[in-house]
């Protein structure tokens, strides 16, 4: 197996006298899904905040394509491939669906002091990024994100990070929120990133969904990881014990 | 979401048609004002005919709107940003000084005092911003507190009395000289600021940013967007838009006045609000503001024409701001937040591979 796109090793995160994160070792690789499993509590943010350069480990290092890496904010994280997805915070509901797709990657034409918004290269990035995901959301692009479904934002914010550049998707509890059939297409777009050749980490705390898309489940538990399965020979079971354990 | 009628469809992307141009149309913040200042018009032409339709009203109309609409062009970019600029009415008058200081005590030439004139009123601005962005504090409270300061600084430096100053010939006919038909430069400066105002914020990256950061800054910074950066770029150029003002004001009164510019920034306000500006920011439009702008000085000098009390005019305006926010806020509802064609009925799948 080739080297993991992001790997944490034996990763240790204190703040003061409390350690959210005890030896964590864990690895993502491209074209596979990992999902983090844990009920509230057990580590799950700051473990994301640690991928996505937010925080910087105590003890232990972070490794990109096989090499230990430091990421000073989460500039650096994002320059690395590594995106992470927040569901609440996608999108801006009254700037339009295209606008939205190219957010701080805005494309320009002319020159110098002369360069401005290119509102055509703008709506081809959004049409082929979300061809990408096999989403047709069904609008005009020139449409507010406002009209969009829950499911359907997240689909704008993962094709968004796909198209600029991400390698792997860190996606925060994506289905939280939604109802049965937006949580469906959700996790469809995860099927397709992943098909892309994303090396997607869902941040999630069910378990059949988890199951259901993940190749491999970590279940993480006040801060340590508890047991590690492939979804393939997982025992759901012993699953949510662990979890619940936690 | 509810009311999805499965039975319409239509290829993603391309909407168009007539349906489609109209809920654009209906969905433009200007929409409100635009309405408000053909009412506006028509009514004031009904009842005064002879006096409303006259040159002499234009003129006067066009000098009230620019005077004020320049500095609700300022206020209005740093709105949709979600900042609010209390200190641009002080500004105003602050820069009329300046342009006395450095040209008539400092003694610089004419245009280099026109320049620092206006760079002071845009570093002022830049002050706000810097302070916003290190500590933090709401933009209300900020601009609340430095617009205090810099009337104190102005009447400090004007012992709290008008005085009349002679400008230089060289700035004076281009800054608030006539220009056509009796209407002063100050409609062109008006019309040139809105029009860079506008490009500005739909055909450049920070405007893009500006109403991301006015909605959404969460997102925003962690898409990247140099929040700080784009932060105080706008305040600067609320600066520089009072600036002008603060310029075209004095040249064209020949004065400078401790008092000048107070009140503006509620006006300026005002005519942002009618022009379909969100107040919470993250929407709005420039030429909404230039509408708004255009109807509260039509207003302001119609209710004067047709006979009223002058206090009748606070009224009224305060009749029009309330009027106006009630219908941008259903515009925005009923529009903006509804899709334009119905909701995906199956999760359609229809389109697997590439969406063309």
């Amino acid at each position: 197996m080739s080297a993991a796109v992001i790997a944490l090793r034996n990763v240790t995160m204190a703040f003061q006298s409390v350690t959210a994160l005890r030896d964590i070792s864990l690895e993502a690789h491209a074209g596979k899904v990992l999902a983090l499993l844990g009920d509230n509590g057990a580590g799950k943010s700051t473990l994301i905040k640690v991928l996505s350069g937010v925080h910087r480990p105590t003890a232990g290092s972070v490794e990109v394509d096989g090499k230990a890496v430091v990421f000073r904010g989460a500039h650096d994280a994002r320059a690395a491939g590594v995106s992470t997805v927040f569901q609440d915070l996608a999108v801006c509901d009254l700037m339009s669906i295209s606008r939205n797709m190219v957010l701080g990657n805005e494309p320009v034409k002319g020159f110098g002091p002369f360069r401005i918004y290119d509102a055509r290269k703008a709506e081809a990035v959004a049409r082929e990024a979300l061809a990408t995901l096999g989403v047709d959301l069904r609008r005009r692009f020139s449409d507010p994100a406002a009209t969009l479904s829950g499911g359907q934002k997240q689909a704008v914010a993962i094709a968004r990070a796909i198209a600029y550049g991400s390698r792997c998707l860190i996606l925060d509890e994506p289905t939280a929120a939604l109802a049965v059939r937006q949580t469906e297409q959700v996790l469809d777009q995860v099927r397709r990133a992943r098909d892309a050749g994303q090396a997607v980490i869902l941040i999630m705390h069910n378990l059949a969904q988890a199951l259901s898309v993940a190749d491999t489940v970590v279940v993480l538990a006040r801060g340590r990881v508890m047991g590690q399965f492939s979804s393939a020979d997982a025992d759901i079971e012993h699953i949510t014990q662990l979890v619940a354990q936690g | 979401m509810a009311e999805a009628t499965p039975t319409k469809s239509a290829p993603s992307g391309s909407m168009g048609g007539v349906a489609g141009l109209l809920r654009d149309g209906l969905r433009r913040p200007e929409l409100a004002s635009l309405a408000g200042l053909v009412v506006a018009f028509a009514v004031f032409s009904v009842l005064r005919p002879d006096l409303f339709l006259s040159n002499d009203n234009g003129i006067n109309v066009a000098s009230l709107a620019g005077q004020y609409g320049i500095v609700a062009v300022g206020v209005t970019i740093l709105m949709i940003a979600g900042h609010f600029d209390l200190s641009v009415g002080t500004v105003v008058g602050l820069t009329g000084w300046a342009l006395y200081y450095f040209g008539n005590v400092l003694g610089l030439p004419p245009a280099l005092t026109l320049v620092c004139a206006l760079a002071f009123g845009a570093a002022l601005g830049a002050i706000n911003g810097i302070i916003q962005v290190k500590t933090g504090l709401p933009s209300f409270i900020i601009t609340l507190a430095t617009s205090l300061i810099y009337r104190g600084i102005l009447t400090m430096q004007t012992s709290g009395f008008p005085v009349v100053v002679k400008f230089p010939d060289e700035y004076t006919q281009i800054i608030a000289g006539k220009l056509l038909f009796g209407y002063r430069m100050s409609l062109l400066w008006f019309i040139v600021v809105a029009i860079l105002a506008t490009l500005f914020l739909l055909r450049t990256r920070m405007g893009n940013w500006a109403f991301a950061i006015g909605q959404n800054p969460t997102a925003a910074r962690n898409l990247g967007v140099p929040v700080a950066r784009t932060t105080v770029t706008l305040f600067t150029l609320s600066g520089f838009t009072s600036a002008l003002s603060g310029v075209i004001a004095a040249v064209q009164y020949a004065s400078i006045d401790a008092n000048r510019g107070t009140g503006w920034e509620l006006i300026a306000i005002a005519m942002t609000v009618i022009g379909g500006t969100l107040l919470t920011g993250g929407y709005g439009s420039v030429i909404g503001t230039v509408l708004g702008a255009i109807m509260y000085a039509m207003v302001t000098n119609g209710l004067l024409l047709v006979g009223l009390q002058g206090y009748w005019v606070n009224i009224f305006l305060g009749a029009v701001v309330l009027v106006a926010v009630l219908i941008n806020r259903a515009v925005i509802t009923r529009f903006v937040m509804r899709p334009s064609m119905p909701p995906p009925e199956a999760p359609s799948p229809a389109s697997k591979g590439a969406a063309s």
